[in-house]
């Protein structure tokens, strides 16, 4: 055997200062042959704290010669239930041979929503997924979304003519997305159907633009796709309008030939003077109170001009309603364009209240504040802190992003996270992931100022959390 | 019965039964004409009819009594009628098929069109729309929108025997349509196009002399023709296919069709936009791209582009392929007959050459200077005249261009970088203001930033979007054609043995080798001896095959035998090789892909002998092939910087250094290259290298 000297250095790294459990894993991806106990044990807890995914946990167990594979599924389960989130636990299951595909069945058989568990199932037994969605779908009549749509590719005539059934009785979002993601010659007739462009219910014209779309998810299909943007231009009710614009705009921007079409279909004048969805209207102080009042699709153009014309804020009215309007935005109830226009508005009392309401929130619907705020208010530590309070509470996809191009100095935004993660008492996995990854994306080894200090706490921080675990996480499998 | 017709040339008449209907007087056929001007039922404003008709301020009573007895005069015929509405708007109720002017103006625009689009019957189109023109639109009569219209006309029929005059030059008719050319371009002096027609086509009729007493209309293109010959497009286009189609020296062929299969793509969002940072968009792993749509339909209509891919995801490759069939496409629709100007013509370009042209007179200039580099090697590719006419094309939008620029990544320093911005630029400005013109660009996603960031935005129209397309590894399908396909062209069988359990789940290499050039790596190693089946022990057969290579020579020299067979020479190459990768690793605040000439021969010469004839760097980049001048051409651009033919090479070679190192330096790099792609990368080689058996 040659010398390790390498591999032991990378292996004491790991286990005495471990950054967020880079080496650790960086230990357990170069592994060929066997990982030593303390390695594996050591991945375990830091899975089950958040600093690796399930995934990376999986690998190296699935790699111990003998193990249990019932075991090991049962502890990715157990991941699931600490907070990582479902679609990540379902790729562990993937790797876990027979009893990870029996496991990924049930997911599609029980979860309300399997989150991917579908798809992963077709990648590794394709017949197999396709029986389990069929009885999930066909058979019990329930629903999915995109991320498990793949097996119903392969679904036969008589499973089609059973949804285009159900579908005509219930013409709804869900029902249309079920048919056109069969892609079936059928399905695809009946939702390109003349009829349902007549159809006197605009939910169910909506719902086709919704098949229409998922009839062919993965490339351009011109006679989908002008259909839908036929529904863009030539539909009566201004909600199946709006809903085909933003479906064929999102369509366009994935395939340019869709670009095209639609722009030899509706020139832009066209779409600005869709009055019914831009909602142009003369702005006397009246309208203005008027959709301060109401809200409704006006309600940033009316704010947008009292921002233009701030003697407006004068007028006793507007000034309440603006102020009204501010207290349902810290409710929740408006979205990030609304927020921009308050902030410019009412600076930084406004933000003061965002940052106090961001703390206060119990129920996670401040996200678009938060976005708002961490894209309007930048260099500003407490809304910095409010951001990331929020985002470990109630984490979403957002705010990653959110967190890791805040414009404040990285290293200042990397000492705050680590002031979060020396923060918890206890496990918190949403939040340290939330955390740490958006720590790992600052790329620490890219701060120069005051490396050494933020390394040195980094490192700390990472046996702060492993500290928080109960002893039984910490065991690895037999 | 339902039959009118209403003739506007040479005189305002109604006809209606094939009788003429009497139209009161003079007001009245001013009226008509502002009415037929607006199309079917649009409304009019009576005060605008009013002062269309009108030259001063007539009595209300009078605007009444000549619009009620024009209603009345008109309801004599079926199917046309005057509508008011409330007195405040009139409208015309008629059949635009029935007005001549129409007529020749909707032919006018069908004509213009197929000539736009190549039709066949283009010439047919024309003459038709021709022969509708049947004297001065609306007489003497003057006025406002009277004169507007007729000016709107005019340069429909002047654009339209334009067309006409150049479609017969393209066939090779100069002699018989020189006069009517100059005569139609000194009739329309500020004509660019029409004057740089008749002037091209003076001389090619031996009447040089009359150029002068051409109107001089604005800056003069001097010999830049407007028109594209048939056959020098099909000279450049050949030069241009055989130079794209080269495949790289240890393929198999000499064509890159041999081991090239369509690829996939999926489209992602400006990779560079919404970061804060003006370094560009970096990305913490290297994954695995999967494509979900193919490129053919996802660049079929896109006219901007960026294909994004890692090194050897065949980025190049990919857009070789694209100019090759678009180069197939020209040549199969310039035989069939064709209008040159109706063909999609590819231009192709790697983005240094686009800065290297920067002394260029203008933007288009350069373009087509930087796009004729690849047919250097063939001087009469490009004709002096085909060349001018694409610098035009570029500069007027005629023709259909299609740039195609290889390796914006490839530009290091700043300068460099904004000049190809400009320039790049410049070209989506006009590909915002013309109908053809589509460009497409390939980059790594590491450093990226958008090349179109600087163009200008016009106001009367919207910014054609920029697509950007993540280019996707092969599927395990594609590597195993590939891998056939390699086998075949070799006429060797393929060795199933050697390479198919690579792909099986199982294998360490199974996702790494869906990267095509590592596929193509496998395929080489399998030709001599079984692929290992570990990453490491693939680099390393890879790396010996590389060395133990020597390809064709240049004829300054020749290499004995002996020299290349000595197996001493090879291990002083492999260790010349490791300290240059080790320098570049760590000779630096950061990890340096590309290092210059003088840097690299200096590295090398510490550990290998200098050939005769030869530098260390050339023989490396030139005879082996394992470090690449960037540029493409391994010949031309003599002042370059080199890298590895692929960075994992460069991050293999790291490794092997790092496992020989003391700890405290081990732990010195290992703090060093936290949360950094490359020395992650060299991290997995190192451990394991150091799992391999002795």
């Amino acid at each position: 055997m040659t010398e390790r000297r390498f591999t032991d250095r990378l292996a004491r790294r790991a286990a005495e200062s471990d950054d967020l459990g880079w080496y650790t894993s960086l230990l357990v991806e170069s592994g060929v042959g066997t990982t030593p106990p303390e390695t594996i044990e050591r991945v375990i807890r830091l899975a089950a704290i958040g600093l690796l995914t399930p995934v990376a946990m999986a690998k190296v167990l699935v790699r111990i010669p003998g193990v249990d594979l019932a075991r090991t599924v049962r502890m990715i389960d157990r991941l699931g239930v600490l907070g990582h989130p479902a679609r990540e636990i379902w790729q562990a299951m993937a790797l876990c041979g027979e009893d990870g595909l029996v496991r990924l069945e049930k997911a599609v058989a029980d979860e309300p929503d399997p989150n991917g568990a579908g798809n992963l199932l077709y990648e590794a037994a394709p017949d197999r997924s396709v029986t389990a969605l069929r009885d999930r779908i066909v058979r019990n009549g329930r629903a999915i979304e995109s991320s498990d749509c793949m097996p119903l590719r392969h679904f036969d005539e008589n499973d089609v003519r059973v949804l285009i059934d159900r579908f005509t009785s219930r013409p709804d979002r869900s029902n249309a997305q079920l048919l056109g993601w069969t892609g079936h010659d059928l399905a695809r007739a009946e939702l390109l159907d003349g009829k349902w462009r007549a159809h006197p219910d605009p939910a169910a014209r909506e719902a086709v633009v919704n098949g229409l779309r998922a009839l062919c998810p993965r490339r351009p299909d011109k006679d989908a796709d002008l259909a839908i943007i036929g529904f863009l231009t030539d539909d009566l009710s201004p909600a199946v309008r709006l809903a085909a614009r933003t479906t064929a705009e999102i369509r366009a921007h994935m395939f340019p030939s869709v670009q095209v079409w639609l722009d030899q279909a509706v020139s832009e004048q066209l779409l600005l003077e869709d009055t019914a969805v831009n909602s142009p209207v003369e702005w006397t102080s009246d309208v203005v109170a008027d959709r301060l009042r109401n809200g409704g699709s006006g309600l940033r153009m009316a704010l947008e001009l009292v921002r233009q014309r701030p003697e407006l804020l004068a007028v006793g009215e507007i000034k309440d309603l603006v102020d009204r309007v501010a207290n349902e935005t810290l409710a929740g109830t408006h979205g990030i364009e609304v927020i921009y226009v308050l902030h410019d508005l009412l600076g930084k009392p406004f933000v003061q209240r965002c940052t106090a309401a961001l703390n206060e929130d119990r129920s996670g619907v401040l996200h678009p504040l938060a976005v708002s705020l961490s894209l309007k208010v930048p260099g500003d530590e407490d809304v910095y802190a409010a951001i990331a309070q929020h985002f470990a509470r109630f984490p979403e996809p957002s705010a990653q992003p959110a967190l890791t191009n805040y414009r404040l100095p990285p290293v200042q935004r990397a000492h705050h996270l680590v002031d979060l993660l020396e923060s918890l008492r206890a496990p918190r996995t949403e939040a340290v992931r939330m955390w740490a990854g958006a720590l790992q994306e600052l790329q620490i080894s890219r701060l120069d100022a005051d490396e050494q200090g933020l390394r040195r706490r980094i490192a700390s921080v990472t046996e702060h959390l492993l500290s928080l675990l109960p002893e039984r996480a910490k065991k690895a499998p037999e | 019965m339902d039959d009118y017709d209403i003739a506007l040339f040479k005189q305002v008449e109604l006809i209606s039964g094939g009788v003429p209907v009497g139209l009161v007087g003079e007001l009245h056929r001013r009226m008509l004409v502002v009415l037929l001007r607006s199309s079917k039922d649009e409304q009019i404003k009576r005060a605008d009819l009013v002062r269309q008709v009108w030259e001063y301020t007539p009595s209300a009573r009078t605007v009444t009594s000549t619009i009620s007895r024009l209603r009345s005069a008109l309801s004599r015929v079926p199917g046309i009628g005057l509508v008011s509405v409330s007195g405040k708007y009139d409208y015309l109720v008629f059949d635009r098929r029935r007005v001549d002017v129409h007529r020749f103006s909707d032919a006018a625009e069908v004509a213009l069109r197929s000539v736009q689009d190549g039709a066949e019957d283009a010439e047919t189109l024309l003459d038709d729309c021709l022969e509708q023109w049947t004297g001065t639109p609306f007489g003497d009569m003057s006025g406002g929108k009277i004169d507007e219209w007729r000016i709107k006309l005019n340069t429909q029929h002047r654009d339209v025997r334009y067309q006409r005059l150049r479609l017969s030059v393209v066939k090779g008719r100069e002699h018989e349509v020189v006069d009517e050319l100059v005569e139609l371009s000194r009739t329309n002096p500020g004509h660019r196009p029409l004057r740089d027609l008749a002037a091209y086509v003076l001389t090619s009729v031996g009447r040089v002399d009359e150029i002068a007493e051409l109107p001089d209309a604005g800056p003069w293109f001097g010999a830049m023709p407007p028109v594209v010959r048939t056959e020098e497009l099909l000279t450049y286009l050949w030069a241009l296919r055989s130079a794209l189609s080269r495949a790289m020296r240890w393929h198999p062929g000499e064509n890159i069709a041999a081991t090239f299969s369509e690829r996939s793509v999926r489209a992602d969002s400006d990779p560079s936009a919404g970061s804060s940072s003006d370094r560009g968009s970096h990305r913490r792993r290297r994954e695995l791209v999967r494509g979900d749509q193919s490129w053919a339909d996802a660049v079929e209509l896109a006219r901007l582009v960026v294909v994004l891919g890692d090194a050897g995801y065949g980025k190049t490759w990919q857009l070789r392929a694209h100019g090759v069939e678009l180069c197939d496409r020209a040549i199969a629709a310039l035989r069939a007959g064709a209008d040159p100007m109706a063909v999609e013509i590819p231009l192709w370009t790697h983005a240094s050459s686009l800065v290297s042209a920067r002394d260029s007179s203008d933007r288009a200039d350069q373009v087509i200077r930087a796009a004729s580099e690849i047919v250097a090697n063939s001087p009469e590719a490009i004709s002096p005249s085909l060349r001018a006419s694409l610098v035009r094309g570029m500069t007027v939008d005629e023709g259909h261009l299609h740039v195609l620029v290889d390796a914006l990544d490839e530009l290091f320093d700043s300068d460099a970088q904004d000049e190809s911005s400009a320039v790049l630029s410049w070209l989506a400005e006009r590909v915002d203001a013309g109908r053809h013109l589509r460009v497409v660009v390939t980059s790594r996603p590491v450093g990226y930033r958008n090349p179109f960031r600087t163009r200008q935005r016009a106001a009367d129209r919207r910014q054609v979007p920029v697509h950007h397309l993540s280019l996707g590894a092969l599927t395990s399908g594609q590597v195993l054609e590939l891998w056939r396909n390699w086998f075949a062209h070799r006429e060797e069988d393929f060795p199933e043995d050697r390479l198919l359990p690579l792909l099986n789940p199982g294998s360490p290499l199974a996702e790494h080798i869906r990267v095509p050039l590592i596929a193509a790596f496998c395929a080489w190693v399998a030709e001599v001896v079984p692929t290992a089946r570990t990453r490491v022990g693939l680099y390393e057969q890879v790396l010996r095959r590389f060395i133990a290579s020597w390809w064709k020579q240049g004829e300054r020299t020749t290499i004995s035998s002996t020299t290349r067979q000595d197996p001493l020479r090879q291990k002083q190459t492999r260790h010349a090789l490791e300290q240059l990768a080790w320098h570049m690793s760590t000779d630096g605040a950061t990890w340096r892909d590309a290092v210059d000439d003088e840097e690299c021969e200096r590295l090398l010469a510490t550990k290998l002998d200098g050939l005769p004839g030869w530098t260390r760097t050339a023989e490396l980049v030139t005879i082996h092939g394992l470090l690449v001048r960037l540029g493409g051409d391994p010949y031309s651009s003599w002042e370059s910087p080199i890298t590895w033919v692929h960075p994992t090479v460069h991050e293999y070679l790291a490794a092997h250094r790092l496992i020989t190192l003391p700890d405290n330096e081990i732990d010195h790099w290992l703090d060093h290259g936290l949360h950094r792609p490359e020395w992650e990368a060299t991290f997995l080689f190192a451990s394991e290298l150091e799992q391999l058996p002795t």
